[in-house]
């Protein structure tokens, strides 16, 4: 049987020099692998700028994507009690 | 459409190894450099585009057949082959800020997608009301 990988992490990606500033990536990265199936789900979570010699990290924060998943959550909720609601009544 | 989503996309599988090596070739979007655009320069202003990204991909091949029966002259006994193949895969991909770096400093812009936010909102209504009437009609009875 072909193994099942998985993997969950952060990663940093190579410099990207533009003009007098010097650009280092940081995601977070979820990959399955299992077979000849394949899954990967990679998002931006910071950037470190090197700028007249300072360093700075800068997080980067995904509003549509927290108020979106908020969103989801509330509607799996409601969802629930409302199916919750309707097996009580046919079991009654 | 960038070159490494395109490699994957245009590819004809004709073997198991093949697919294997395609969905290897998948994960070259799991690096920090598939989320992050080139650098804009205008000026003294450069600008980088963050995106999320989701890619996923399925192959599957299968093969069978009989033996048959020895000696036999039925056609329904005969020995008989078979075999097929399919695959799927989807990909989504996201802005979700633009890095902007000025002599000034740095500031992160988020971008906020209103479509997305309006479908899940309008699907969050959906969902409450359902729950409401269902609550109303156990509440009647």
């Amino acid at each position: 049987m072909k193994q099942l990988d998985l993997q969950f992490g952060r990663r940093t990606g190579a410099p990207i020099a533009a003009g007098k500033v010097t650009i280092t990536p940081e995601s977070l990265v979820a990959s399955v692998r299992w077979s000849s199936f394949g899954y990967v789900w990679n998002w931006p979570v910071a950037v470190t700028v090197l700028q007249d010699g300072r360093s700075q990290r800068v997080s980067i924060a995904d509003v549509t994507g927290l108020v979106t998943g908020l969103l989801w959550l509330l509607t799996l909720v409601f969802g629930l009690v409302a199916a919750r609601q309707a097996l009580r009544r046919r079991l009654r | 459409m960038d070159e490494k989503m395109e490699g994957i996309y245009t590819q004809a599988v004709k073997s198991t190894e093949q697919a294997a090596e395609l969905i290897g070739r998948l994960f070259r979007l799991a690096e920090p450099g598939a989320v992050f655009g080139a650098p804009i320069t205008q000026g003294e202003r450069t600008i980088i585009v963050a995106s999320e990204l989701s890619v996923g991909m399925g192959v599957g091949f299968g093969a069978g057949g009989t033996a048959g029966v020895e000696g036999a002259t039925d056609a329904a006994a005969a020995p008989g082959a078979g075999s097929g193949g399919g695959g799927g895969g989807f990909a989504m991909g996201r802005p979700v800020a633009a890095v902007v770096i000025e002599p000034a400093g740095v500031r992160v812009e988020p971008i906020v997608d209103p479509t997305k936010l309006g479908i899940a909102f309008f699907t969050t209504l959906g969902a409450m009301f359902l729950a409401w009437s269902q609550m109303r009609r156990a509440a009647r009875r």
